[in-house]
């Protein structure tokens, strides 16, 4: 496109777009597919494991109901743009009838409670300003240290 | 703050009330999105997934002076990635948090220079390329989140996000398209 030339703006949609939301959509697809089949091939006993700050504060059997509550380190206060009351940030997690959530959270966007329940291995409920991380790991996972990093 | 050029800013051409005017526009009107986008719950409980219609200022803008020129074309993206920072900062305190801000930067940031190639290859449409920059936007905001938690246990949600990032993307460009045929294409006053 040069100045002057007849062409005043982009097209709106040309056949490029088409090819590259249909490839990134089969992409988004397949990728799921992936992950399903992971998770359907291990319906042995599934295991909540915590991470904070990337390291794994423990792991308990999804079997088992469980009720507890996980601080975030007191030292991050500034990055999480928590300054008033910030010694309380805390994530409370439940684990009832072979699910798991958390059940209350003072993070600023509360998308971890809004998250729900997960009980499928490979699900995780994340809380970026704690830096917390619950997954759903298979049994053959929860004995090995962290096999994915 | 749009186009302020010593040289041209001191001539008081039209070009620069009229970059001004537009940015301020686009810049309230992308705050208006951000909070109608705050009221709206999409996320479903995945982190960093929103519909992006802020965004959608920021392709106008980045597609308004599409009229040729070198100039006009700097010009826009440097417009757009003014309004970007403006809008995400003035958002976050006014809607979100300091969090959100530092978060979204990086999504924006990405987005917005995948968003500035893919019109510079000319082989997009605004589709196209709105699309590219919903995705990356996403796709940032995923990395940033795998750095944070350092666990890449979270690339769970990459098939969502990607989804999302598509769809979300697809609608703001079409939203844009049909907007931006209504705007007559600002002709070049001032080429050195």
């Amino acid at each position: 496109m040069r100045s002057g030339g007849q062409q005043g703006t982009t097209p709106l949609l040309r056949k490029n777009d088409l090819l590259l939301a249909g490839a990134l959509v089969l992409l988004s697809l397949g990728m799921l597919f992936l992950s399903a089949v992971r998770a359907g091939n291990r319906q042995e006993e599934t295991w909540i494991r915590i991470l904070r700050d990337g390291e794994e504060i423990g792991v308990w059997p999804l079997s088992a109901d469980a009720v507890f509550t996980v601080p975030a380190s007191a030292d991050r206060e500034v990055v999480e743009g928590r300054i008033a009351g910030g010694l309380s940030d805390v994530n409370t997690v439940v684990i009832e009838n072979g699910t798991c959530r958390v059940s209350e959270a003072d993070c600023p966007d509360r998308i971890c409670v809004e998250r729900g329940r997960i009980s499928v291995s490979g699900e995780t409920i994340v809380c970026l300003p704690h830096r917390l991380v619950i997954e759903v790991i298979g049994a053959e996972r929860a004995g090995v240290d962290d096999v994915s990093n | 703050m749009f186009q302020t050029d010593g040289e041209t800013a001191s001539r008081g051409t039209a070009g620069t009330g009229r970059s001004v005017a537009w940015g301020g526009l686009l810049l309230t009107f992308a705050l208006a999105l951000a909070y109608v986008e705050s009221c709206i719950p999409f996320f479903f409980g995945v982190p960093g997934m929103k519909l992006g219609l802020p965004n959608l200022a920021v392709v106008l803008l980045l597609f308004r002076r599409n009229d040729g020129g070198k100039n006009g074309r700097a010009r826009a993206v440097r417009d757009a990635a003014m309004v970007n920072i403006l809008r995400i900062v003035l958002a976050g305190f006014l809607f979100g948090s300091l969090f959100g801000i530092l978060f979204s930067l990086a999504g924006a940031f990405f987005s917005l220079a995948v968003m500035v190639w893919l019109m510079h290859t000319g082989r997009f449409g605004v589709t196209g390329v709105s699309i590219a920059g919903g995705v990356a936007h996403n796709a940032a905001q995923l990395a940033v989140a795998v750095f944070l938690v350092k666990t890449s246990g979270i690339l769970y949600y990459a098939p969502f996000l990607l989804l999302a990032g598509t769809l979300t993307g697809a609608l703001i460009g079409l939203t844009a398209g049909a907007v931006l045929v209504r705007i007559p294409v600002e002709k070049q006053e001032e080429e050195k």
